[in-house]
């Protein structure tokens, strides 16, 4: 095998071996001198690496390369190692790193994934990854690697079920707005990639869940208010999520909730609201408190939704839904005693 | 010069052998001849023919081929030279002209400058901000043809269906507006997105304004080796269909006629779903998802309906119509089928069938379990994308069958509505009324069709690359003009000399 610059490459033990030395040195600190030089030598090993991944000659060697590349990498425990000290290789030394990452983690012999296998065995990793989101110099980069990780089901159910996923709810309200829109996307993935998963684990949590992501909708910051409501209305019109939405639109609370933001001041989110507010309406088995709330104020509702974005008229759907959400409105009746 | 060829104008996926008659944007061939062969033509003696007459005729001549479209136009390109272009224009000259008959049998040197070619200029025809092209494909209400965005310059198909036809269908209006509702509600890389739905009440037509696909399975599979598709590219359509009905699941649609004939590829190769004429779709609040009706393709019809069962589970009917295509995919044949459909439905409810043996113990078990005679006892979408055969790699160690292309087409890329921009842009004038435009048909000399793609050259105008090498340009240079200049006024002259 030939390296990139024609000299023949280390072979895959050794070049993990080398990357391991390199980064326990960086993340001891100390000695400036060595750091550089490790530094440096793990830049080059990274190359190395990104060259057998993904630019070898011929098929079949590089499928056994590759198995003895993963299974070393696995043996010397480097996918954690390379993660907790991501922030501390340089910039396109980071890139390398999430390259390498997402394909080990996508090798797959017949029907498993190595590498999906062994994160199960090692969470560390993927809570290292959440962490990332704290330092900015590498969120980007951990985001990439996690969206990646969301892909597989099994990946999926054990960040959903840890600590980490609350932490989501704190970063997608990160000042800085590339990183918090990055979560924000992992965030979604989390909860729609693996339509099953999830709405197990929103029915298993929905407490939980939900009392966080009320504070989303109650953000200060616009751009979290509107996705997360767009989000929330994606999730309980799935039909996955049938339990979930049948359990949410009972809640009177937050029935007060979407009147409130279908009053809001951006015409998006009074949108957004109207969309998860029709499900509250629809409803054909309107708990007591739900049918209250709306029978108090059929007027005010008749009224305001006659008015609701009338310029929407290219809309047809929009309109259909509107003219039924009245109707449904005008005809509510007390439940006879 | 004479043994120039007409073509039928009529495309579509399957059917069109031909490239479409156009005179200076057909690429890459250098040949003068080649170039006459695709005009339509037709051959005029100057002292016997009546010049109304003529310009009459080929008018009629170039109406009817543009209105004419289909199969049923498709002669090959001997039959289309014989049949029209001859007949077409010599045997009113016979009849109504009998005493002129033996002067014409006669055969007379007709120098090449005089020949008169019908160059049948696209016509162009735009439909909202859609210049609309040649024809995709046809249904049984509906035509497909390729459309272009007028500003965004993106390539769509526009369905367009007529009113009066869907009258004559069962609930055929009811379910084009069915299928605009869904569509307009649906947005996933698998399933067909419906970019706008355009209305000419006057015409009474519907126009619904499509992603662009550039092939469908079905079509794919016919024209395959043994009819169908290598393991691997079977494995990878079948995910998308997988990853395109979990979509659909969660937005609480049945699409009740899933099969190799509604799945089409984009240039992309991402399959998309389409034709959502018979879908359902569940109330947002319905307990589970029994249904009552079905009307898809009855060899894709699950047992409960070939026994005439009064309600079923919808979401299962999509699992066995995907089963009988995974099927269809990996052997080319149906696992059910016969002569008559009382014959496929008695099959299809013994639910007996063989899978043969190429096909592997793990996709058997797959395909036994999407074809699994009760419902109940049939895969859910979730159990067949957890399927071992749906989750294992296959390494493409087969050739890939091949998108079919239009026979001028290599790479799918090139549009058919360019000859009609280049009928637009060829205009004096362009007025948004462009019925009345058109009227006049273009009359052009071989002589002046060189000059006119030597024209097209010098233009540039970004397709000069693709513009047809000039020829033999015989006369006088005429650089001053520009390509719109040429129309019947001009070719007075050339019809009585």
């Amino acid at each position: 095998m030939k390296g990139i610059f024609g000299k023949s490459s280390k072979s895959p033990t050794e070049i993990v071996r080398n990357m391991k030395e390199d980064l326990v040195v960086l993340e001891k600190g100390g000695d400036g001198k060595k750091q550089e030089k490790a530094q440096e030598d793990l830049s080059k090993q990274l190359i190395n690496m990104k060259t057998l991944l993904f630019g070898s000659d011929s098929e079949q060697q590089s499928d056994i390369i590759l198995a003895q590349l993963s299974q070393e990498m696995y043996n010397y425990g480097l996918l954690i190692l390379l993660i907790s000290n991501l922030h501390r290789i340089d910039f396109e030394g980071k890139k390398d790193a999430v390259q390498i990452f997402n394909n080990v983690l996508r090798r797959q012999i017949g029907t498993r994934t190595p590498t999906v296998e062994y994160i199960c065995t090692k969470p560390e990793i993927l809570s290292a990854l959440c962490r990332g989101y704290e330092q900015q110099e590498i969120a980007l980069n951990c985001g990439t690697m996690l969206r990646e990780c969301v892909r597989f089901e099994s990946l999926t159910k054990i960040l959903l079920n840890s600590e980490h996923f609350y932490d989501f709810f704190k970063y997608v309200e990160v000042s800085t707005f590339d990183i918090a829109s990055d979560a924000f996307a992992t965030f979604k993935e989390l909860l729609t990639r693996h339509k099953m998963v999830a709405a197990d684990f929103l029915e298993a949590n929905f407490d939980k869940v939900f009392n966080n992501y009320q504070k989303l909708l109650h953000s200060d910051n616009y751009v979290t208010r509107r996705q997360s409501l767009k989000l929330l209305g994606e999730l309980l019109l799935d039909r996955h999520n049938f339990s979930v939405m049948t359990r949410y639109i009972s809640n009177p609370d937050n029935l007060k909730l979407m009147m409130n933001m279908l009053k809001e001041k951006s015409r998006n989110i009074q949108f957004e609201a109207f969309h998860v507010f029709k499900v509250f309406v629809a409803n054909p088995n309107k708990p007591k408190p739900i049918l209250d709330i709306l029978l108090r104020n059929q007027d005010k509702l008749v009224e305001f939704l006659t008015k609701f974005h009338t310029d929407r008229s290219e809309d047809d759907q929009f309109n259909d839904e509107k003219a039924y959400l009245i109707k449904q409105i005008k005809d509510l009746k007390p439940i006879a005693e | 010069m004479a043994d120039g060829r007409s073509r039928p104008e009529s495309g579509g996926y399957a059917d069109d052998d031909g490239p479409p008659p156009t005179a200076s944007f057909q690429l890459g061939i250098e040949d003068s001849q080649e170039h006459l062969d695709e005009l339509q033509f037709s051959l005029v003696h100057s002292q016997d023919a009546d010049k109304e007459d003529i310009a009459e005729e080929i008018e009629a001549l170039t109406c009817r081929s543009v209105a004419a479209h289909g199969p049923e136009e498709g002669f090959d390109s001997l039959d289309g030279y014989s049949g029209r272009g001859s007949s077409r224009a010599f045997r009113p000259h016979s009849v109504e002209f009998e005493d002129t008959l033996s002067e014409m049998m006669t055969i007379q040197r007709v120098d090449s400058q005089d020949v008169l070619f019908d160059s049948r200029p696209k016509k162009a025809k735009i439909i909202g901000q859609y210049v609309i092209g040649d024809l995709l494909g046809e249904g049984s209400y509906a035509k497909v043809k390729e459309a272009m965005h007028q500003d965004q310059l993106i390539r769509r198909a526009i369905k367009i269906m007529k009113r009066k036809k869907l009258k004559r269908i069962p609930k055929g209006e009811e379910n084009v507006e069915k299928e605009i509702r869904l569509l307009g509600r649906l947005s996933h890389a698998n399933v067909m997105s419906l970019i706008e739905v355009l209305y000419n009440e006057e015409k009474g037509k519907i126009y619904l304004v499509l992603e662009y696909c550039c092939g469908v399975l079905k079509d794919m599979l016919d024209a395959a080796d043994r009819h169908r598709f290598p393991m691997w590219q079977a494995h990878f359509y079948f995910g998308q269909l997988l990853e395109g009905l979990s979509y659909l699941y969660s937005k609480r649609v049945i699409h009740k006629d899933i099969k190799p004939g509604n799945l089409l590829l984009n240039t992309a190769h991402v399959l998309k779903i389409c034709d959502f004429g018979v879908a359902e779709e569940l109330d947002l609040f319905a307990p589970d998802d029994t249904i009552t009706t079905s009307q898809g393709t009855p060899t894709f019809q699950p047992p409960e309906i070939a026994n005439g069962a009064d309600a079923f589970a919808g979401f299962k009917i999509d699992i066995w119509s995907s089963g009988v295509t995974l099927y269809n995919f990996v052997t080319g044949s149906y696992p059910f089928e016969g002569e008559t459909i009382f014959r496929l439905f008695e099959n299809i409810a013994t639910c007996e069938f063989e899978v043969p043996s190429h096909v592997g113990p793990v996709l058997e078990d797959l395909i036994r379990g999407m074809l699994a005679k009760a419902p109940e006892h049939r895969l859910t979408l979730v159990q067949v994308q957890s399927h071992d055969w749906v989750r294992k790699r296959i390494p493409p160690n087969e050739p890939a069958v091949p998108v079919k292309l239009r026979a001028d087409d290599d790479l799918g890329l090139s549009s058919t509505v360019l000859p009609y921009i280049c009928d637009i842009l060829s205009r004096e004038e362009f007025e948004e009324d462009h019925q009345g435009l058109t009227e006049c048909p273009m009359l052009v000399t071989g002589h002046e069709l060189n000059q006119e793609s030597h024209h097209a050259n010098g233009n540039g105008a970004g397709h000069s690359s693709g513009t047809r090498g000039t020829r033999g340009t015989r006369g006088s240079s005429s650089d001053e003009k520009t390509t719109k200049c040429i129309k019947v006024r001009k070719l007075g002259s050339c019809l009585l000399s």
